[in-house]
């Protein structure tokens, strides 16, 4: 990160090449267009680029500061109404693009085989604690953070009682920081 | 409210989930810089950020890459808005040549001057109309966003006016309870800038009636503070400016009344709750 603060290109292409898979992936997720989400990589990477120097490491690591920048960015380009529609249209499509995001995965590049350990390390302990969770569970948090939606709205599309809807989100977030603690990634 | 009443809701404030008065409450410590509670939030943001790894994992296209890097040459850090680069190709300019006009035999020239002025009015007309179409349309799409930004802006002054409010140093903090009645309302008074009223899980009035917020002096009749209605979700988010006729507020308290509300209360209050000193 000092490097990037002194505007070497090449950190910030080092930096690139270890946090774009997982930004990306996050908000092709969310938006489920993979030409606003290649758009929005970019300001998030030209965001960091810029504004490297307000970045305090003290308040906490770049990873998490990186992927809560890309997925509000993603929220407010989802809310808008444009892409509320687009996302009706391309939920009953979600088996075609899957099948794309397979191709695009297998003609793309990957990153250095030490930062793919560490990110998948990590991935696989967070979707482990997500399966081992009651399939609702799962949906629930899965809405809030991939949607942006609220405990009311949840509760109103999965037909649950706030209160249960507020238990589960609790439970399921709780259950997760005890488990990325006991292997070491501690929150 | 303490902090430590206030930690089992920093990783639903950090997943954006929570609502009501916890929210509210957690966004006036954070405004105050509490040490507590802002490394609980940046500790629950964290935890939350792990959570894109539910994101089936995929690599952006190559050509990305390349992408970015040329407009991050193109763009230095210290300077925002970047200044076009001095070895940049001149912007490409439309040349329009003059061509010497071919030599025709008279008649023939006038035969083809009319006829390219047809075709060249019913280019023109056709895409006249078409213009007059997208206009319209980009009329529509026009007043439609100004509605909703004007919809957000209206939000945002409520938002922005309830975190003031609450954020206050002055500002006193009233539970309103009730004994058949759930779920409890949370008040924040302030004697200048006005009372937030925030509430979550809130049953609605009947049809034709609606809730009114009382404030009740120690002396004298109660004052109206404004009539609500609880949104689908049963959310109640009401702002009221200060009142400069309240000056020995006692307590405040919430009735049901018809729906244009009443100049005083005409049922027992529902809610109520003691400003306290």
């Amino acid at each position: 990160m000092e490097r990037v603060v002194l505007q070497d290109p090449q950190a910030i292409e080092m930096l690139y090449d270890r946090y774009s898979r997982l930004v990306y992936s996050l908000v092709l997720r969310i938006l489920r267009e993979p030409a606003t989400a290649e758009e929005l990589v970019q300001e998030v990477f030209l965001h960091l680029w810029r504004n490297a120097r307000a970045y305090q490491p003290e308040r906490g690591a770049l990873e998490p500061w990186l992927v809560t920048m890309a997925r509000n960015r993603a929220l407010d380009a989802l809310r808008s109404k444009a892409a509320k529609q687009r996302r009706v249209e391309q939920d009953s499509e979600e088996f075609m693009l899957d099948q794309l995001n397979l191709r695009i995965q297998a003609g793309s590049p990957a990153a250095s085989a030490e930062e793919l350990i560490d990110q998948n390390s990590r991935a696989l302990l967070v979707r482990q604690h997500m399966q081992s969770l009651p399939a609702a569970q799962r949906r629930a948090i899965e809405m809030a953070y991939f949607q942006g939606m609220t405990q009311s709205e949840i509760a109103e599309a999965l037909h649950e009682p706030l209160g249960t809807v507020k238990t589960w989100i609790r439970a399921a977030l709780t259950r997760l920081r005890e488990g990325l603690a006991e292997v070491g990634h501690a929150m | 409210m303490p902090c430590n009443h206030l930690r089992e809701f920093y990783e639903p404030y950090a997943l954006g989930t929570l609502e009501g008065p916890e929210r509210l409450e957690i966004g006036a410590h954070l405004a105050r810089a509490c040490a507590e509670c802002t490394l609980g939030v940046e500790q629950a943001r964290d935890l939350v950020a792990s959570l894109a790894y539910l994101a089936p994992q995929t690599a952006p296209p190559a050509a990305l890459k390349s992408k970015l890097m040329s407009k991050i040459i193109a763009a230095p850090m210290a300077v925002p808005q970047a200044a076009p680069s001095p070895v940049a190709p001149p912007a490409r300019q439309t040349v329009v040549e003059m061509k010497k006009p071919v030599q025709a035999a008279a008649p023939f020239r006038w035969a083809w001057a009319a006829a390219a002025a047809v075709v060249l009015f019913a280019v023109l007309t056709g895409q006249y109309l078409q213009l007059q179409r997208q206009t319209g349309a980009l009329r529509e799409e026009l007043a439609e966003l100004h509605r909703q930004q004007n919809e957000l802006l209206a939000e945002t002054r409520t938002y922005r006016q309830a975190m003031a409010i609450a954020e206050s140093g002055a500002t006193r903090a009233i539970t309103l309870t009730s004994t058949g009645q759930t779920p409890f309302i949370r008040a924040f008074w302030n004697e200048s800038l006005g009372m937030v009223v925030s509430a979550s899980q809130m049953p609605p009035p009947a049809s034709d009636r609606t809730f009114q917020l009382w404030v009740v002096p120690k002396t004298g009749a109660p004052i109206s503070a404004g009539i609500f209605r609880p949104d689908a979700a049963g959310r109640v988010l009401l702002v009221s400016s200060p009142n400069a006729r309240i000056t020995d507020a006692a307590a405040l308290a919430i009735t049901d009344e018809p729906a244009a509300g009443s100049p005083a209360p005409t049922t027992t209050p529902i809610w109520v709750g003691p400003l306290g000193s």
